[in-house]
């Protein structure tokens, strides 16, 4: 395993932890989204964002989305586990947040691939349903 | 990242980090920690071992080595269905990868292995799935994070990345 890579993950992918807490939070995505290179993808899990999208752009509408649904925010209520390698970093924390007004809570796996110092690819699990976690 | 190079760079002998998730107060924080390869090298070794008989089970229905590698505390998480949430116990391990089987009985096929991510005390494995659930096609994308423990699993917790009809 190369020190070096690894050591530059963890830096990058700290990073992009705190500016996406951020984002979660305050639904302000600015930071994050400054993080994302021009051809960034990442899959959703479920509904009408399910699946793979493409682009910086797309990202931008999603998370603009994010903050229709739930403008309160999401609270990470817990990062039980970070596991990081030489370009990925998994995260799995809990969230919860009110979404369209109804309570939610959920597990989630977030998977990055890191180049640079930014995230090319975000891939999104989830670990419940959304009602608890 | 093939895990067959990723055990040989780990092999080097080259000290790498880890993140570890803190138990501070708001439990949101990330803190850095510096682990020896030594132990990383032994959680994927570890983790090959167990992901290579997880397959087996999930494509057979034959669980036994499976099993062999959970610890007697074992706990797993489910995201959805008769099995959402928590499970402790190897006998509730037991009785739900049964299950499993019975709800895939031609079995569930790993058809990609996209990512493996190693740390010192925990491995995460994306692929994607598929298979006949109960006669109907099914597909997932799927993440297992696996804690290990010796040269067992303590801690099994499924994410879905998918809806099952598609990966």
């Amino acid at each position: 395993m190369n020190a070096e890579k690894v050591a530059h993950t963890l830096t990058v992918g700290q990073r992009a932890w705190d500016a996406f807490n951020k984002g979660m939070t305050t639904m302000d995505w600015s930071d994050f989204v400054a993080m994302l290179t021009d051809d960034f993808e990442f899959y959703f899990p479920q509904g009408e964002w399910k699946g793979l999208h493409q682009g910086k752009a797309k990202a931008e509408e999603y998370f603009a989305l994010c903050k229709k649904i739930a403008p309160a925010g999401f609270t990470i209520v817990e990062l039980m586990h970070t596991t990081v390698g030489e370009d990925t970093i998994v995260f799995e924390f809990k969230d919860e947040a009110m979404i369209f007004g109804n309570a939610y809570k959920n597990r989630v796996a977030m998977s990055w691939t890191l180049r640079g110092e930014q995230i090319c690819s975000q891939r999104e699990y989830f670990g419940s349903d959304g009602k608890s976690y | 990242m093939n895990i067959t190079r990723l055990a040989l760079w780990c092999a080097s002998g080259l000290f790498c980090l880890s993140l570890h998730a803190s138990a501070q107060s708001k439990k949101t924080a990330t803190r850095m920690k510096k682990v020896d390869s030594q132990k990383v090298a032994h959680s994927l070794e570890v983790g090959q071992r167990g992901f290579t008989v997880f397959q087996k089970g999930l494509a057979t229905g034959d669980w036994n080595d499976f099993l062999a590698m959970l610890t007697d505390d074992f706990s797993f998480y489910f995201p959805q269905g008769k099995y959402q949430g928590f499970h402790q116990g190897k006998d509730k391990a037991k009785e739900f990868f049964a299950y499993v089987s019975t709800a895939f009985p031609g079995g569930l096929k790993v058809t990609e292995t996209m990512h493996i991510t190693a740390g010192e005390e925990t491995i995460v494995f994306e692929f994607k799935d598929e298979g006949e659930l109960r006669g109907a096609p099914y597909k997932n994308r799927v993440a297992v994070s696996w804690s290990i423990r010796g040269n067992q699993i303590s801690e099994y917790r499924e994410y879905f990345g998918s809806d099952g009809k598609s990966n």
